[in-house]
C-alpha cells in the first residue's frame, strides 16, 4: 500500500499517525489485504450482495413521539457543553 | 457454599432458604476481590448496587415472588450499557463514560431478578481474539494464567470459568462468545442474529453483532438466553419470533459433519471431538457428511464486512458528545483527529483503516460488495445443508488457549483463530460452544450450529450431551475451593 493511499485512509478515518509509524502500518495493511484476497477467487457472477443475514421483514412500530430521556441527561456525559450546546473549537473565524 | 453450582441448584437453595441473595452476592464478590488481581477479568465491580439489588431480591423471595433469575449474581460484558455505571468497551475512548440508559439486555436481565456484580473485561470494542487489546490490560485464562482466555468476551468466560460469577453476558461478532468459551472450558451461545436486542450494546459490526449467554452448562445458558431475548422495537433488526423453548429431546437428530473442516485439525483436539461425536451417536443421533464449500474464504469475507461496518460505527467517536476528548484542540479537525488517535488502540485503528479502504472509492465493488456476495454464498451453503440435517458439528478453535503475547505481532494469524466460528456468524445462525475434553490440561470445546431461530434444538442436544458427560463440571483447581 503506497504512501498516498495510507494518507487518504488516515484522512478519511480522521486518525493521525506519526510519520515513523506509517511504514509499519502500510506493511500490516498489506498483509491484511493479502489475507483478504482469498475471497477474490470465488465466482460471484449473478450473486446478489447480502447485507442482512436473516430473512425477516423490517418490523414497523407505531409512529409515536416518546420523550424518554431529556437533553440534560445526555449532555451530562459530554466533555464540554454550555447552555445546552456542545462546545467545539471555533469553526468560522474573522478574516 | 460452593462457587460452581447450577442455576437450578442455586434456585432450589434460595427457595428453601438454605442461602439468600445477599450471601450469594458476598460469596462471589469475595472471590472477585481475591482472584481478580490474577485474572483481570473485571473492569469494574459494584458492591453497593449489588447488595441493594440482593436485599431487594431477598425481600421478593420472602414475599413468594418468582422470577427466572431472582437473586442470581451476574456480570455483564463491558459493552452493554448499564445506567449509572461505567461502560468502557475496553477502550480509553470510553474510559470515563457512564451510560445514561440501560441496554435492553441489561434491563431484561434486571427485570428477571438478577444481581449485577460488575462489568467484565474485553478486547477493545470487541475487536480481538485474545483479550489483549483491552485498554484495561490483558485477561488471564484460569486454567493457566500465562495463557489467553480468548476474546473478545474473555473477561466473561474467564470469570465464569474461575467461579467468580455463575453467569455472564457476552457478545459475539465472529466468535467472541464461542472462542473464549472454548479456551476457558465454559458453555456459551451466540444466538440467531436478531433474537437478542442490540439496543444499548455498543456496536462493532451491526450486521453481525449478537449478545448471548456464557455459563457453566447449556441448561444455564438456556435460562439466561430466555431472560435476554425478546422483540425490541428500539432495535430495527430485532426479530419478533417465539421465545426459546427447550424441552426434553425425544427425537433423533441428523447432525451434519463438514469433514473438510477437520482435515488440518490438531490430532489430540480431533480425538476429543471424536469422543463427543461418539457420545452424541450413543444418544441416537446420526452423523452425516456435509459440505460447506465456501467456508475457506469466510474469514477473509468477515474481515472485510466487519471492518467496513466498524469504520462506519466508530465514526461516532469524535470527542464532542461523549468519550475521550483531546486537550486544547486548535480546530475542529484537530479535535476529531487527536481525540480518535488518542482514544483508540492499535487494533481498532487497523480495523477502521481496513474498513475505510474496503468502502473507499475505487475499492468498494472489489472488496465490500464482493464480500457481501460471498457472504450470500456462505449463508446458502448452510441453508442447503439444513435441508438434510438438524444441526452441524464443528471444532471451535484450531488450538487450545495460546500463550499471552504469542500472536500479538501477527494480526493475520490472530484473525485465523476464528476460522471455525466465523461462517455461522456471516450466516446469522445460532451456535453453541461447549466443553468435550482437555489437551495438556487446557479445555477443548466443540460447536453445534443450528437453523435460524432454532436455539432450542441446539440447547436440548447440548443438555442431553451434558447429562451424559461431566466436562462442563471440570473447573480449574486453584479457583475451585469454596472458601473465599
Amino acid at each position: 500500500m503506497d504512501t498516498q493511499t495510507i494518507e487518504k485512509l488516515l484522512t478519511l478515518s480522521q486518525i493521525q499517525l506519526e510519520e515513523a509509524d506509517r511504514d509499519a502500518l502500510a506493511k500490516e495493511l498489506d498483509k491484511i489485504l493479502a489475507f483478504i484476497e482469498d475471497m477474490q477467487s470465488i465466482d460471484t457472477e449473478n450473486i446478489l450482495p447480502l447485507a442482512h443475514p436473516v430473512d425477516i421483514d423490517q418490523p414497523m412500530r407505531e409512529d409515536k413521539a416518546v420523550l424518554e430521556i431529556n437533553r440534560t441527561v445526555f449532555q451530562d456525559v459530554a466533555p464540554n457543553v454550555q447552555d445546552g450546546y456542545y462546545i467545539v473549537p471555533k469553526v468560522i473565524t474573522a478574516r | 457454599m460452593k462457587p460452581y453450582q447450577s442455576l437450578s441448584q442455586i434456585r432450589s437453595d434460595l427457595n428453601a432458604r438454605k442461602t439468600c441473595a445477599v450471601e450469594l452476592t458476598q460469596l462471589y464478590l469475595d472471590r472477585i476481590q481475591k482472584y481478580n488481581d490474577q485474572l483481570n477479568c473485571f473492569i469494574s465491580v459494584h458492591p453497593e448496587q449489588a447488595f441493594a439489588a440482593a436485599r431487594n431480591a431477598d425481600q421478593c423471595i420472602r414475599q413468594g415472588i418468582s422470577k427466572p433469575l431472582l437473586g442470581i449474581p451476574i456480570a455483564h460484558k463491558d459493552l452493554f450499557c448499564t445506567k449509572g455505571l461505567p461502560t468502557t468497551c475496553g477502550s480509553k475512548m470510553l474510559q470515563n463514560f457512564v451510560s445514561p440508559y440501560d441496554s435492553t439486555v441489561v434491563s431484561n436481565i434486571r427485570n428477571a431478578g438478577a444481581i449485577t456484580l460488575g462489568k467484565t473485561n474485553m478486547d477493545e470494542f470487541a475487536m480481538g481474539s485474545s483479550n489483549e487489546t483491552s485498554y484495561f490490560g490483558v485477561v488471564a485464562n484460569p486454567w493457566d494464567t500465562s495463557r489467553s482466555p480468548g476474546g473478545s468476551s474473555g473477561g466473561s468466560a474467564s470469570a465464569v470459568a474461575a467461579g467468580l460469577v455463575p453467569l455472564a453476558t457476552g457478545s459475539d461478532t465472529g466468535g467472541s462468545i464461542r472462542q473464549p468459551c472454548g479456551f476457558c472450558g465454559t458453555t456459551g451461545l451466540k444466538p440467531t442474529y436478531g433474537r437478542v436486542s442490540r439496543f444499548g450494546m455498543i456496536a462493532f459490526a451491526s450486521s453481525l453483532d449478537q449478545g448471548g449467554p456464557i455459563a457453566n452448562s447449556a441448561a444455564d445458558c438456556a435460562t439466561l438466553l430466555q431472560a435476554m431475548e425478546g422483540y425490541d422495537p428500539r432495535d430495527s433488526t430485532s426479530a419478533n419470533v417465539a421465545a426459546t423453548n427447550c424441552g426434553d429431546l425425544n427425537r433423533k437428530l441428523k447432525i451434519g459433519l463438514p469433514t473438510h473442516l477437520f482435515k488440518d485439525l490438531d490430532g489430540e483436539i480431533a480425538q476429543n471431538l471424536d469422543t463427543a461425536k461418539a457420545e452424541l451417536t450413543y444418544c441416537g443421533h446420526e452423523f452425516v457428511e456435509i459440505e460447506l464449500p465456501h467456508s475457506d474464504v469466510a474469514s477473509a469475507t468477515y474481515y472485510v464486512i466487519s471492518g467496513a461496518e466498524a469504520s462506519a460505527n466508530l465514526s461516532r467517536y469524535d470527542g464532542v458528545r461523549y468519550g475521550h476528548r483531546a486537550e486544547s484542540p486548535v480546530d475542529l479537525n484537530d479535535l476529531y483527529r487527536r481525540s480518535r488517535s488518542e482514544g483508540f488502540g492499535a487494533e481498532v485503528k487497523r480495523r477502521i483503516l481496513t474498513g475505510t479502504f474496503a468502502l473507499s472509492v475505487g475499492y468498494f465493488d472489489a472488496y465490500y460488495l464482493k464480500a457481501q456476495k460471498v457472504r450470500r454464498l456462505i449463508r446458502q451453503d448452510f441453508l442447503d445443508a439444513f435441508e438434510s440435517v438438524d444441526l452441524i458439528f464443528t471444532p471451535v478453535t484450531p488450538t487450545t488457549a495460546f500463550e499471552l503475547g504469542s500472536l500479538t505481532d501477527n494480526p493475520v494469524e490472530m484473525y485465523q483463530q476464528d476460522l471455525y466460528t466465523i461462517p455461522a456468524s456471516l450466516a446469522g445462525l445460532p451456535a453453541l460452544s461447549l466443553p468435550c475434553g482437555f489437551k495438556d490440561g487446557l479445555p477443548v470445546n466443540f460447536q453445534l450450529i443450528g437453523r435460524h431461530f432454532d436455539e432450542a434444538t441446539i440447547l436440548s442436544a447440548a443438555q442431553q450431551y451434558q447429562g451424559r458427560t461431566s466436562w462442563h463440571e471440570s473447573h480449574p483447581t486453584i479457583f475451585e475451593s469454596s472458601d473465599s
